[in-house]
């Protein structure tokens, strides 16, 4: 690992699989967890993320990157509209990705408590399963078939909702 | 040999010996040494199968809410048979208050059966829903509602000449239906002149429930027909008149009939 010659700050996020990755110190607050070890100055030259594997952590890194570039909604009242839209676009293909890996996104996102980014992979969650009958979605969540509902119950559910099945 | 019940994540199998998450579990906590291969080997397969999860299980209830409140109505209604857990969530007050706040928001009714006490929001918001598709009008709305009248332009001058709607000298008139069976209208209308007058809602059942004539009339006056707008507001008219729900969804535990 090189000593960074930039002004800014770094900071060292060490994977599960021992993968290092140096990134400015703005891009690391973007996690609410990571900011809360900088202030209480608990965290380490290298932060350890024995839970995160490199594929996930370099993802969450250039999410963490692009939305700490982009201008945010508090700074100013009007940020211009194209901002928002690239945010949008960049968003929109960051999630174009297979459901585990938007799982193991989601599960590091959570840890590393970075709002946006769960909002985003449960935006994602909901899109793949929208519109979808009740099998497809146990299919595509591999939901544990012991935890059906009873015929009884699910005609239940059924009738009593019988306006979302027209 | 029995096998032992796994209950690790509040949402346990029962006995099912031939069922696929069962055996996954089962298969990954008997035989550890194989699984840390695995993960070696192909980690990409491993992940697949542990990992491709039910979000309830993974994330827990605070995500699953999240989840579902990014989808519209009817998805999160279907979600609701995806698993007993699903159910817990999917049925949730927390999903089916904004849900319910989305479906009132510029409605000119809103239905009596929804605003009952101790009702669950997504009971509130099914009982709205099914309602808002009734065609059939109750004596409840008739009396619930203040109802604005005007002539159609098919209705004779001497009418038109003195209805507000097409002189513009004022707002539109109105009538009220009381539960003794008169109607009534506002002082100073001049339409009405004071005789008395009465109404009737005729409804005419065929054996499978479906409606085979369905009209209000006042007096002996032509039948009005009865139709419904997006809004959930009534419309009552004939080929000289016309009668439309004032609407009234600010009115404390709704309008309508009760059951």
């Amino acid at each position: 690992m090189s000593t960074s010659s930039s002004s800014s700050k770094k900071i060292v996020l060490k994977s599960a699989d021992n993968e290092t990755f140096e990134i400015d110190e703005i891009v690391a607050l973007e996690s609410q967890a990571i900011k809360n070890m900088i202030e209480d100055e608990c965290a380490d030259n290298v932060i350890p993320l024995g839970n995160i594997d490199s594929k996930t952590l370099s993802k969450i890194i250039e999410y963490c990157k692009k939305h700490a570039e982009s201008p945010k909604k508090d700074d100013n009242a009007d940020i211009d509209e194209k901002a928002v839209e690239d945010l949008k676009s960049f968003d929109a293909e960051f999630a174009k990705v297979d459901m585990p890996l938007i799982q193991d996104i989601l599960m590091a996102a959570n840890f590393l408590n970075i709002d946006n980014l769960i909002g985003l992979m449960c935006r994602t969650i909901a899109d793949r399963i929208k519109g979808k009958t009740p099998e497809e979605i146990r299919k595509i969540l591999n939901i544990n078939k012991n935890d059906l509902l009873s015929p009884e119950q699910e005609a239940k559910a059924r009738e009593e909702n019988s306006w979302a099945f027209d | 040999m029995k096998k032992q019940k796994i209950v690790e994540d509040g949402y346990g199998p029962s006995e099912d010996e031939d069922d696929d998450y069962y055996n996954q579990k089962v298969g990954v906590l008997k035989d550890v040494t194989k699984k840390r291969k695995m993960i070696k080997k192909t980690s990409l397969e491993y992940k697949k199968e542990e990992y491709l999860q039910d979000p309830l299980v993974v994330f827990g209830w605070d995500i699953m809410l999240k989840i579902l409140n990014h989808l519209d109505a009817r998805s999160v209604a279907l979600s609701l048979m995806v698993s007993r857990g699903w159910h817990g969530v999917a049925s949730s007050d927390a999903i089916w208050s904004k849900k319910c706040e989305g479906l009132w928001a510029g409605k000119a009714h809103i239905p009596r059966v929804s605003q009952i006490k101790g009702l669950s929001k997504l009971d509130a918001y099914s009982l709205s829903v099914m309602d808002g598709k009734r065609s059939r009008i109750m004596k409840e709305d008739l009396w619930d509602h203040a109802w604005e009248f005007h002539f159609k332009k098919s209705a004779p001058a001497y009418w038109h000449n003195m209805d507000p709607h097409w002189i513009g000298t004022g707002p539109p008139m109105r009538r009220y239906f009381h539960p003794d069976g008169s109607q009534t209208a506002d002082p100073g209308d001049k339409v009405w002149g004071g005789h008395e007058c009465c109404y009737s809602i005729v409804t005419s059942l065929l054996a499978d429930g479906k409606m085979r004539e369905h009209y209000v009339r006042i007096n002996r006056w032509p039948r009005m027909s009865i139709s419904r707008k997006r809004d959930w507001g009534w419309k009552m008219s004939n080929h000289l008149y016309s009668y439309s729900s004032v609407p009234d969804a600010d009115k404390k535990g709704g309008t309508g009939p009760c059951l």
